[in-house]
């Protein structure tokens, strides 16, 4: 099995990312509940307790939905739209809809990669945040860009270009709003003072 | 009406001094600019932007946000017309009148069509705002803190009627939005809530960081899937300019009925205009002599869907000030302005900062003139943005997003925030759970728990605070009618039959 077939057995048929997604929010809220009981002011804890409850019951009722008795499952995924449009006009934009989506996911990778562009996106996003802790967020700037630029194979001359822009625009928030971004939490935490 | 005068004039001085102006002009220009982008839209250039306002005084923040928003809504349909994609969801009805008259040689006319719709749509919609804020001041000046409690269930409770797809996800959805506000010190007491010890946490989530999030990166995600740039079409700027502006004023029906579509679903909470560009063009088709010739071309599709989409503009500012409940995704990115500069919705808004809130108006009723000018007179190279790659807005938008988010506090928390509700978001948008309800969620939370807590005190920890008064009696109706309203209907009906 290669790397890429892994990765594929892995998205599609082992992890669902909406599971996944319930599965956080079950996690979150369950421990969100049980932490109203360890607050010593009994209002502070009357608002999180009552969406703790309602984010716990709904998500592990979304989660449960295909275990669940026919008419439970219909009365979860029924639709609620007061607004609807008329039948034709949804009709037309689903089908707009459905054409963005199959051209989106036609195939793992537009540019030939062996994972999913947004999961690369997503991950380079993650990167970017904790090598911007790091080093920086003025330094790990153009490093992002240049990553992003050459996965989706652009070509050298515009990778740079776009380098350029994205230290430009870090750079400015620096010196217009005064933020320290050239300073990281591991390396250069001293921050940049020989820049101008 | 003689004590709206005196603010008016004092906004209408405002509005005129400098550098008011410029930031009316510059949010405008951003604003068709992000509307033109496929993928970025207002509420994500907004959510962008909002960071960078920090320097300003609120008044030019909040003239420089609405402005972006009116001109993002015109701006989305650059994209509609010239390459059938539409820049924003609020133009996606454009697409189907036109495109087509684009290929058939009338690009220029369907994009000036756009324009002057869209402009005549938005000013009609904040004049008629304007007209009918004397009663909205009376009105808001009637709600206690009971009421605006009550106004924030509902504002929720909206979540279930306007969501497309399953009510559960989407009440899910926005009780988790709420959830995550109760991170941080309770109001009205000192207890610490979900902090783990954590100081950068004691403020709580950030509500502009999980804007710029669940907007902006979500949508990056999403974007950098689509298979490079979106204008590889060859459509020839065709078409005459005056006959883009005669079209519209000859159809005044069509133009003002789909203005005040478009205003009246901006006011409800979560619809905003990717709803109303649908009714609108639905609405314009039943009452055509020639249906038939929608879809292929009929300018009627596209003034119905581009006033609407501008008319939502003023439609959803109503809710926005008058209850700090966001009409939609850019609604909320405006309330967040609003916060960040000390300004909060409600009373406030119609009393001390009277004139503060007719300047935006006047500002919206400025910039729509302007909308009108640039698309009768630059808008063939406003095309140009359409043929931008994808590839190169992404890590642009993503680099903005990040540093506006480390900019809000200097908090690695907000980074954290705006990345983790980033990849959330995207998963949210791809297994259709409602954006719009967790962000409503987000928004409404703080002001649920604070009045909740406040009506509490007030009456001693008796719930009937919230039923006394007939005012709050109606709200409470109002609610019960929206949760149960499609439940018990059909049974009524087949009662009755």
């Amino acid at each position: 099995m290669t790397v890429q077939e892994l990765y594929q057995h892995l998205v599609e048929d082992v992890i669902d990312p909406e599971k996944a997604l319930l599965t956080v929010m079950t996690i979150m809220s369950g421990y969100m509940l049980w932490g109203t009981t360890q607050f010593d002011i009994t209002s502070a804890a009357r608002f999180p307790r009552l969406t703790a409850s309602v984010v716990f019951i709904g998500s592990i009722l979304l989660l449960a939905r295909e275990y669940l008795p026919d008419p439970i499952e219909q009365a979860i995924v029924s639709e609620g739209a007061a607004f609807e449009a008329d039948e034709e006009f949804t009709e037309r934009k689903e089908e707009m809809e459905e054409e963005i989506a199959a051209e989106a996911e036609g195939g793992v990778s537009a540019v030939d990669r062996p994972i999913h562009d947004s999961m690369f996106t997503a991950l380079a996003v993650i990167g970017y945040a904790l090598m911007g802790y790091a080093i920086g967020l003025l330094w790990a700037t153009p490093l992002f860009v240049i990553t992003y630029a050459r996965w989706f194979r652009i070509d050298p001359l515009r990778t740079v270009v776009l380098a350029v822009i994205g230290f430009a625009i870090a750079y400015s928030f620096m010196v217009v709003l005064n933020v320290p971004i050239d300073a990281g939490k591991v390396v250069l935490t001293g921050g940049a003072p020989w820049l101008p | 009406m003689a004590a709206i005068v005196g603010p008016l004039t004092e906004a209408a001085s405002t509005l005129l001094s400098w550098p008011t102006p410029l930031w009316v002009v510059v949010g405008l220009i951003l604003g068709m600019i992000a509307g033109a982008l496929p993928g970025v839209g207002s509420s994500l250039g907004m959510a962008i932007v909002l960071p960078l306002t920090l320097p300003l005084s609120p008044i030019s923040a909040l003239v420089l946000l609405v402005s972006m928003y009116s001109g993002a809504m015109y701006g989305g349909s650059i994209a509609a017309i010239l390459v059938n994609v539409p820049g924003t969801g609020a133009a996606a009805a454009t697409t189907f009148d036109g495109y087509p008259m684009s290929k058939d040689g009338r690009a220029v006319e369907a994009l000036t069509i756009s324009a002057t719709s869209s402009a005549l749509g938005g000013f009609l919609t904040v004049l008629t705002l304007i007209a009918i804020s004397p009663i909205l001041i009376e009105a808001v000046l009637l709600f206690g803190t009971p009421e605006y409690f009550l106004m924030a269930v509902l504002g929720l409770s909206m979540i279930g009627v306007v969501a497309r797809g399953s009510v559960i996800k989407a009440i899910v959805a926005g009780a988790f939005g709420m959830l995550l506000t109760t991170i941080g010190i309770a109001p009205n007491s000192p207890e610490l809530r979900y902090t783990f010890g954590s100081l950068s946490l004691y403020d709580g989530i950030d509500f502009i960081a999980a804007l710029i999030g669940m907007f902006a990166i979500a949508e990056m995600i999403k974007l950098s899937a689509q298979r490079g740039g979106i204008a590889e079409t060859g459509i020839e700027l065709g078409g005459n300019v005056l006959d883009g502006v005669r079209t519209v004023l000859s159809r005044p029906v069509t133009m003002i009925k789909s203005s005040f579509i478009g205003m009246f679903i901006g006011a409800v909470p979560g619809s905003g205009a990717t709803v109303s560009n649908f009714i609108s063009y639905g609405e314009a088709m039943r009452s055509s002599d020639n249906p038939d010739d929608f879809g292929s071309g009929e300018p009627d599709g596209v003034i119905a869907a581009e006033a609407s989409n501008n008319g939502t503009v003023g439609g959803s500012l109503i809710p926005t000030i008058s209850f700090g409940i966001p009409g939609s995704g850019s609604t909320a990115v405006l309330l967040g302005g609003l916060l960040m500069h000390g300004l909060r919705p409600g009373p406030q808004l119609f009393e001390a900062e009277l004139a503060t809130t007719y300047t935006f108006m006047l500002a919206l009723l400025v910039g729509n003139l302007f909308i009108l000018f640039v698309g009768v007179t630059l808008v063939t190279r406003l095309g140009v943005l359409t043929q931008i790659d994808t590839h190169y807005i992404v890590p642009t938008v993503i680099v903005l997003s990040m540093i506006g988010g480390y900019t809000l506090r200097t908090n690695w928390m907000d980074v954290a925030t705006v990345v983790g509700l980033g990849v959330f978001g995207y998963l949210m948008v791809k297994y259709n759970y409602s954006v719009i309800a967790f962000v409503l969620g987000v928004v409404l939370g703080p002001i649920a728990e604070e009045n909740l807590i406040r009506s509490l005190q007030l009456s001693g920890g008796s719930y009937s605070i919230f039923v006394t008064k007939p005012l709050s009696l109606l709200i409470v109706a109002a609610i019960l009618v929206i949760l149960f309203g499609p439940v018990v209907k059909p049974r009524l009906e087949r009662l009755i039959s």
